[in-house]
């Protein structure tokens, strides 16, 4: 009897111990339970070694480039920003129980925005203020929808504005007035 | 005792109790272990406590405000009561998505049935589930049920898995080694953070400028969120109650124009009041320079008053609510409430004066 006791129990103990360590030290708890605030900077972390420089990722996703600095959506922001200079108004609104911080980065004619996982800012999006920057297939402010079709191809997603071309966890969007564009902006996807 | 007896002998009467034993303690090992090592959501971010902090809620509720913290951080529901005797509640939470919003009115009738239900739109922009951490908060404080259930299939997020919600150890276990003193101290019962759904917040923070929304290639609302929008519209009917959309005073996250178009025409195409209160800032007397505690993304307590006192006087023009200031047995249990609340407002500024910003709620609050 002692040793169908003693099976009983070790059993409950091992259940115990198989369920508690389920998923290994990786699992990581949901960002709350770290704290929730959002890193205010956070060094290098997965960001490339030279912040200008796109890597095997870069096919994946959209990247614009701002004055010799290339802007990959989902990348690492820390470097970028810091690449990008000091010539910005800098704007920060943090998410409801400080589950992350919207950051907004305005230069002279880019807005790049950040978001917050797990500590670390990335790449949000890029939007281009005016016509003396142009992606890199050389649609700017101005251009007309003719041109971004020629540049994009015809299989963009129509919205009620513009038209939107995905590229991995990306997505580029020309917003349209008159035939004309007047606005694009590069998003990254999350999750 | 012997077999042959027919009686049992002592290790057949011991080995089922022994069994039986070790059943129990090991039950009880895992659901205390389970209790000390879920998130407590007492202190900085307390939004995790708000949606089961309902169910201890004795009043009855007239109104109902469902949505995000454009409700729970910007209308004090005791001034709503003692400015017109409205006695509410906000089922709010953080980034509470359109389908959680429909599984909580489902789940609070379970208990009652409103008379009015105001609902913020904000959330309609999104479409599909956002983040755990966020479901988390609005899923775990919701008593089981088949609304719990739905709620978390709708919000699961790919990582997601349902097991973890129905036993949240799973999910939490591996918060052993970042355990707080608040998680030992709320093992068995947190405090309350809010007063009927709404969090006070006394600091100020003068409203800045926001930077330019970012132009949109598609305004349209996603089709899910529109769709549990419509799914809310019914539920309403099916049992008698107004429905009122609404959108905060406040400017930030940016609600577009054409957003705001689409919900103007859903809902004079369902014949129900929506009110964008951000055209409405000037009637309600918000001073933003003093009315929000984080410039200008939510109203503090000053601001909540306000807007709380505008949107009690449109609800006691156009429904037929009862004043419950003159229910005596309701009238007391908001006594307590607004004993908790005043309680509430001094601390808060008490730790204004003596340091010059909040440190045992919000942000400075967080423990690491």
């Amino acid at each position: 009897m002692n040793k169908k006791f003693l099976s009983v129990m070790m059993a409950s103990v091992m259940a115990l111990s198989v369920v508690a360590c389920a998923s290994g030290d990786e699992d990581t708890a949901p960002v709350v339970l770290s704290g929730g605030q959002a890193a205010e900077s956070v060094e290098g972390g997965n960001a490339a070694s030279n912040p200008g420089e796109t890597d095997e990722q870069a096919a994946d996703a959209f990247v614009f480039t701002y004055n010799g600095t290339q802007i990959r959506m989902n990348a690492p922001a820390d470097d970028i920003i810091a690449a990008l200079g000091d010539g910005y108004t800098y704007f920060e609104a943090p998410s409801c129980a400080y589950e992350g911080m919207d950051k907004v980065y305005t230069y002279n004619s880019i807005v790049v925005r950040s978001y917050t996982m797990d500590g670390a800012d990335y790449i949000a999006s890029v939007e281009l203020k005016d016509d003396t920057v142009a992606t890199a297939e050389g649609i700017r402010i101005g251009s007309t929808e003719d041109d971004v079709r020629a540049a994009y191809g015809e299989d963009g997603t129509p919205g009620t504005s513009g038209i939107e071309y995905t590229m991995g966890d990306s997505f580029i969007s020309f917003i349209f007035e008159n035939g004309q564009v007047t606005a694009i902006t590069y998003t990254a996807i999350v999750g | 005792m012997s077999k042959e007896d027919g009686k049992l002998t002592i290790r057949e009467v011991l080995f089922p109790l022994l069994t039986l034993a070790a059943i129990f303690i090991t039950v009880a090992a895992l659901w205390f272990l389970q209790r000390l090592l879920v998130p407590k959501y007492q202190r900085g971010v307390v939004e995790g406590s708000m949606i089961e902090e309902y169910y201890d809620s004795e009043e009855p509720h007239e109104v109902l405000f469902l949505g995000d913290c454009e409700v729970y951080e910007n209308i004090s529901t005791v001034a709503l009561y003692r400015d017109y005797g409205i006695s509410s509640y906000i089922r709010g939470s953080a980034q509470q998505l359109t389908w959680q919003s429909y599984y909580l009115l489902e789940d609070t009738l379970r208990y009652e049935t409103p008379d009015v239900v105001v609902f913020s739109v904000l959330a309609l922009k999104y479409g599909e589930p956002q983040s755990e951490s966020y479901n988390r908060m609005t899923l775990d404080g919701m008593e089981w049920s088949l609304s719990k259930w739905n709620a978390i299939e709708a919000s699961m997020t790919e990582d997601e898995n349902m097991i973890d919600y129905i036993f949240p150890f799973l999910r939490y276990h591996s918060r052993w080694s970042e355990l707080t003193a608040t998680d030992f101290e709320h093992v068995f019962d947190k405090d309350r953070v809010t007063i009927n759904g709404y969090y006070m917040r006394t600091d100020v923070l003068p409203e800045g400028p926001f930077p330019d929304p970012m132009p949109l290639a598609d305004y349209t609302l996603p089709e899910t969120s529109m769709e549990y929008l419509s799914r809310i519209v019914d539920l309403c009917r099916e049992n008698d109650i107004e429905l009122v959309l609404i959108k905060a005073p406040t400017l930030y996250p940016h609600w577009y124009d054409q957003w705001d178009e689409q919900v103007r025409d859903f809902a004079a195409a369902n014949n129900v009041p929506y009110i964008n209160y951000i055209y409405l800032r000037d009637q309600i007397d918000l001073d933003m320079s003093v009315d929000t505690y984080d410039a200008g993304l939510h109203l503090n307590l000053s601001g909540a008053e306000k807007f709380a006192d505008y949107i009690g006087q449109y609800l006691v023009d156009n429904y037929d609510l009862t004043d419950y200031r003159e229910v005596p047995e309701v009238a007391q249990m908001w006594q307590d409430d607004i004993l908790f609340y005043d309680e509430l407002r001094d601390a808060q500024n008490a730790e204004l004066m003596q340091y010059g910003e909040l440190r045992s709620w919000g942000a400075n609050a967080i423990e690491n």
